[in-house]
């Protein structure tokens, strides 16, 4: 497992915190009783801070603790990364045509989630938090849909020459590191050419993978048979090739059906509409 | 006095006999009425569990008379005749509570809303408690029970502001005519964008709504969970104050 993630010890009345980009994780310990706060900041200082690191500090004020008892002395935490919790909505890097019968490799970088557990003879999951506060966003029309979350995470395309194992170059690797890269193959089986400029990304259906530091997700192959069609959604349960020593570090939230049908393309500019009194 | 004690002396095992058995059928029909309420709630939905448990526990009631009358050696046919002749008489007298049973077979058939649902009737607008015979029961926010009869449901007009899963938050803004309506545009754009509750899609927008006489009229348009409503209101409404008092835009 990555030096970021595992078991850390907790020391009585000594307050633990982790720090992850925007989020800073506390964990304080009084004998059996476990204290969690998060707290997201969006300044440019922790922005910028993405080397992980453990300091003992005072107890601050202003933070919402979550409080735990526990029949068994907790001695030590174990924080794992996760997948988020809904569905992510992917706009694009630049929206593009996929001409009839063509495929499409893109990668997404999926804005990861923390669970900390109590590591002890019972884990317990204390607390889920996402490194980063994602917007909600509606996917579907006025009367049904699906809460999602709102990425502002671009896809980017594939490097030419370079193994999958190895893509994308781009973005720096702390800030990989608290992402988890999702491989898309699009392809487009309709006789018309398909316009992409959003997507629907299933993600509690996704395994999160641990490889070399790095967090990846199964691959994911979107088969579309026309704009205004359902398309076909295949996930692989494996990592991407040519992944050395790669482990499951998240299962999926949800178990999928081998196949999900879903309108993957869907532009949900039509849902908007308003209606004024004049 | 010391006929009735002869009485019930005669009769003491029939007494016992039908004071076993109500309590018995009470207890089971009660019982039987709450289990199938709630695994019809969770099925379904906790309007049919409500309506379930009802006609249980009524049959139930009636099957239970209808033992204790025989057993005290009532003649049933011929209080059926007199219950006729009673029923006619009161139906007569009673218009207005079959029109509001009818209004409620229809209220059950249409389903413009369910329990917990959150409806306005008239200036009325509370959580839906239970769908029955004659009425619905309301609680509204401040926590008052609020009766409406089912013939004045079906003869207003029913606002159900929670059947669908999304709202539209529409937040009316009059702004000095010397602002420029493009920068304030994009403050209440910055704004929705920032808050987390509010949807990217669909698109919040901001319209010119009119031209008065001394500002402009702006409407707000954001989109969130119906559960959202109120502590998005909140939080943009403290936000639009802050920033436009940063940015010095006159609100009129």
């Amino acid at each position: 497992m990555n030096k970021n993630w595992g078991i850390f010890n907790l020391n009585k009345d000594t307050l633990f915190s982790k720090q992850f980009g925007e989020l800073k994780l506390r964990v304080k310990k009084d004998c059996n009783e476990l204290s969690l706060a998060c707290t997201h900041s969006t300044s440019t200082r922790s922005r910028g801070k993405t080397e992980l690191e453990t300091v003992h500090e005072p107890q601050p004020e202003n933070v919402s603790w979550v409080h735990w008892v526990i029949s068994d002395e907790p001695k030590s935490v174990e924080i794992s990364p996760l997948l988020p919790d809904r569905p992510l909505i992917v706009k694009t890097e630049s929206p593009f045509f996929l001409a009839a019968g063509t495929e499409k490799l893109i990668f997404i970088g999926i804005p990861i989630w923390i669970a900390v557990n109590s590591a002890g003879k019972e884990k317990i999951r204390l607390l889920e938090a996402p490194l980063q506060i994602l917007s909600n966003t509606w996917f579907g029309n006025f009367e049904s849909g699906e809460l999602c979350y709102w990425a502002s995470v671009r896809a980017e395309q594939p490097q030419v020459g370079k193994p999958q194992a190895e893509q994308p170059q781009a973005g720096q690797q702390a800030q990989q590191t608290l992402k988890a890269l999702c491989s898309v193959r699009l392809s487009n089986m309709a006789n018309e050419s398909l316009p992409v400029e959003k997507m629907y990304l299933p993600v509690p259906n996704l395994t999160l993978f641990n490889a070399d530091g790095r967090l990846w997700t199964d691959e994911v192959a979107v088969s579309c048979r026309g704009a205004d069609e359902a398309g076909q959604v295949k996930f692989s349960g494996k990592p991407p090739e040519n992944l050395i020593h790669a482990s499951i570090a998240a299962a999926p939230r949800q178990k999928s059906a081998k196949n999900i049908f879903l309108k993957s393309f869907s532009s949900i500019n039509s849902i908007w509409g308003f209606n004024v009194q004049e | 006095m010391n006929g009735i004690i002869l009485l019930i002396k005669e009769n003491i095992f029939l007494i016992v006999k039908v004071v076993i058995i109500v309590v018995f059928s009470l207890s089971f029909t009660i019982w039987l009425s709450r289990l199938m309420r709630k695994t019809v709630s969770k099925k379904y939905s906790a309007q049919y569990g409500l309506i379930t448990g009802k006609i249980i526990l009524y049959t139930g009631l009636t099957f239970l008379l209808i033992f204790i009358l025989r057993q005290a050696g009532f003649k049933l046919s011929a209080l059926l005749g007199a219950a006729g002749i009673v029923g006619l008489a009161i139906g007569f007298a009673s218009q207005t509570s079959v029109s509001n049973i009818i209004s409620g077979l229809f209220l059950i058939a249409e389903r413009p809303f369910e329990v917990n649902d959150v409806i306005s009737v008239g200036s009325v607008t509370g959580v839906v408690l239970s769908i029955d015979m004659l009425s619905v029961k309301l609680r509204t926010f401040d926590n008052k029970y609020v009766r409406i009869p089912n013939e004045k449901i079906i003869k207003s007009e029913v606002t159900n502001n929670t059947r669908f899963p999304i709202r539209r938050l529409d937040i009316g803004i009059k702004v000095a005519y010397k602002e420029n309506l493009e920068r304030i545009r994009k403050t209440l754009t910055d704004i929705a964008e920032k808050e987390p509750l509010c949807f990217n899609e669909p698109e919040p927008s901001v319209i010119l709504n009119g031209l008065s006489g001394s500002s402009m009229d702006l409407l707000f348009l954001v989109w969130t969970q119906k559960s959202d409503l109120l502590k998005v209101k909140n939080a943009l409404m403290e936000e639009i104050k802050k920033r436009f008092e940063k940015e010095n835009i006159a609100v009129k």
